[in-house]
């Protein structure tokens, strides 16, 4: 049944090596750490942040307290932007097929439609925890460089698992955007897709029903990484909708006309 | 012969359109269909049933005996294809492109990819980026790609497009010393004089029905010859030729038709120049598949 999966991971591979767009969205992840450094680097210094004025009045919201423990918690809240940079990035891997109408020459092969969505789903989880990965490092990079007080294996233990745990919910929520590219055949459609997710997560955090709304989960937990407010619920909701996504992409890949 | 490519009352309807309507055609082993029609006439939907990409509503297609489907991937290993306008990844070069395409052919040969950028001549261009391709390379590039895996059955949509003249010979006869080698060929095309050529059986079909299926042979000599003439009154010409006996017509140019006209277009010049009508040119014209192709379109119309 897998057979050509090893080519197919090839060719997958060669093609986000060569590209520009997973290099740009690379960029996207390594700053998140840079604005949260930042941040904590005006949180520092109060009388600064004052005199800095918006700035400094965004990062008192995003940023707990001047140490390892609220740098790391701050740092695993970004993971709502994972959605979007990785939103971005499964659009393009999906997408592009359509937008340079490569797809054709993708359907009829010796190597089933199947292993070719699987192949580029690997390359995708794989790219993304790479980039979880980087987060990590260029993180605790620059928290050390920044001279946090508070450092201690264990908050860096804690918040690297946060931050790795919402990663790979953030992975398995990729595949209704990876649908909505293959059935919309382009990038536009699931990226419009990933941006109204990510406004719809807002406004169920606000209303409180935050986690029951797929993409609203991986933040409520990374605000949980003291004390963990979701309930089995939850992750059976992030599954489900994994699992249904992937089912409706490979399906839709298998069976639907490609005109 | 054997069937390589058989369709029975193969249909799609999109919505109201019925983009291709109870299509029967068989394909035997080394031959060169040549699958004509206007734009929109139903070519590409064919040719993506016969791949599989495209799921009919009624009827079947059926390749080297096997019922295609999505899920026909043993088949594929066998054809080759090209669809609508070549594509490639614009970042990768050629040489990658074709990389590509040979590891998901699971093919083992690795001189593969060399081979056909040798056979395409795009050696030259071998470790370019696609995105900097010329048309014409870029069709060179779709080509190797459906040539690649060194099919049995070609499926090919406009083969000659974007190509220069040397180009679309070159492809011509690769065409043809593959089908010599035992290789069948289903291709569409606009350009009829290459399907004129190439073609050992020809399609027509218009509004997605097929209106026709002439062997190369039979066309040409169902191809009635004329003789055309022009003269300074092409009218009183035409009137006198008439009286003659002579089966003629005037459009535009005077058209002599029975083969004696086109046999001796000298008595019919003597008795021209006798009545006062002298030729001041005099041609022997047979109808080719254009001709052919149009006449049967329109009447179709009309």
């Amino acid at each position: 049944m897998m057979k050509g999966f090893t080519s197919a991971l090839w060719a997958e591979f060669l093609k986000v090596r060569r590209s520009r767009v997973p290099q740009f969205i690379a960029l996207g992840f390594a700053l998140l750490p840079v604005g949260v450094a930042f941040f904590m680097v005006i949180m520092k210094d109060p009388e600064g942040a004052r005199q800095l004025g918006i700035i400094g009045a965004k990062a008192q919201i995003l940023v707990g307290t001047v140490d390892w423990s609220g740098y790391i918690e701050a740092l695993s809240q970004e993971i709502v932007v994972g959605i979007l940079l990785n939103g971005l990035m499964a659009s393009w891997m999906f997408g592009r097929e359509y937008a340079d109408r490569t797809v054709k020459d993708l359907l009829a092969l010796p190597t089933s439609r199947s292993v070719i969505v699987a192949a580029k789903y690997t390359v995708f989880a794989l790219w993304s925890l790479l980039m979880v990965t980087l987060v990590l490092i260029i993180g605790i990079f620059l928290g050390y460089i920044i001279y946090l007080p508070g450092f201690s294996t264990d908050v860096i233990l804690r918040g690297a698992s946060t931050i790795l745990v919402g990663g790979v919910m953030n992975i398995l929520l990729i595949t209704p955007i990876t649908f909505l590219a293959y059935a919309g055949k382009g990038y536009l459609p699931s990226m419009g897709f990933t941006i109204l997710m990510l406004a719809l997560a807002q406004v169920s955090n606000i209303i409180g029903y935050g986690m029951y709304f797929p993409y609203a989960i991986p933040a409520l937990f990374s605000q949980g990484s003291t004390s963990d407010p979701l309930s089995m619920v939850s992750y059976l909701i992030i599954l489900v909708t994994c699992l249904g996504g992937a089912i409706c992409t490979s399906a839709w890949f298998q069976y639907a006309d490609q005109t | 012969m054997s069937e390589v490519i058989k369709t029975q009352n193969l249909t799609k309807q999109f919505g109201n359109l019925k983009a291709v309507d109870r299509l029967s055609i068989t394909l035997n082993r080394g031959e060169i269909y040549g699958f004509l029609g206007l734009n929109g006439a139903g070519k590409t939907t064919t040719i993506r049933m016969l791949l599989g990409m495209i799921n009919p509503t009624r009827g079947t297609v059926s390749i080297f005996g096997e019922q295609v489907s999505s899920g026909s991937n043993s088949l594929w290993s066998r054809v080759g294809y090209l669809v609508e306008r070549p594509s490639a990844y614009p970042e990768l070069t050629v040489r990658e492109n074709l990389e590509v395409t040979r590891r998901l052919y699971l093919m083992h040969d690795r001189k593969a990819v060399d081979k056909v950028i040798e056979k395409m001549g795009l050696t030259a261009f071998a470790d370019q980026r696609a995105q900097t391709l010329s048309t014409g390379n870029l069709q060179r590039l779709g080509l190797a790609k459906a040539l690649i895996n060194e099919p049995e059955l070609l499926i090919l949509d406009e083969p000659s497009n974007g190509l220069d003249p040397a180009g679309i010979v070159k492809v011509r006869e690769m065409l043809l010393s593959m089908v010599n080698e035992g290789a069948t060929i289903f291709m569409s095309s606009h350009i009829l004089s290459e399907v004129n050529r190439l073609a050992t059986r020809i399609g027509i079909i218009h509004n997605g029905l097929l209106l026709e299926e002439i062997n190369a042979k039979d066309l040409e000599k169902q191809s009635q010859q004329t003789l055309v003439i022009q003269t300074r009154d092409n009218e009183a010409a035409h009137r006198y030729l008439k009286s003659t006996g002579l089966d003629v017509e005037l459009d535009g140019d005077i058209k002599v038709l029975g083969q004696e006209a086109v046999d001796f277009p000298d008595k019919i010049a003597s008795l021209l120049v006798n009545a006062g009508y002298p030729p001041m040119s005099l041609r022997v014209e047979q109808p080719d598949l254009e001709a052919h192709f149009l006449q049967l379109v329109e009447s179709e119309e009309s």
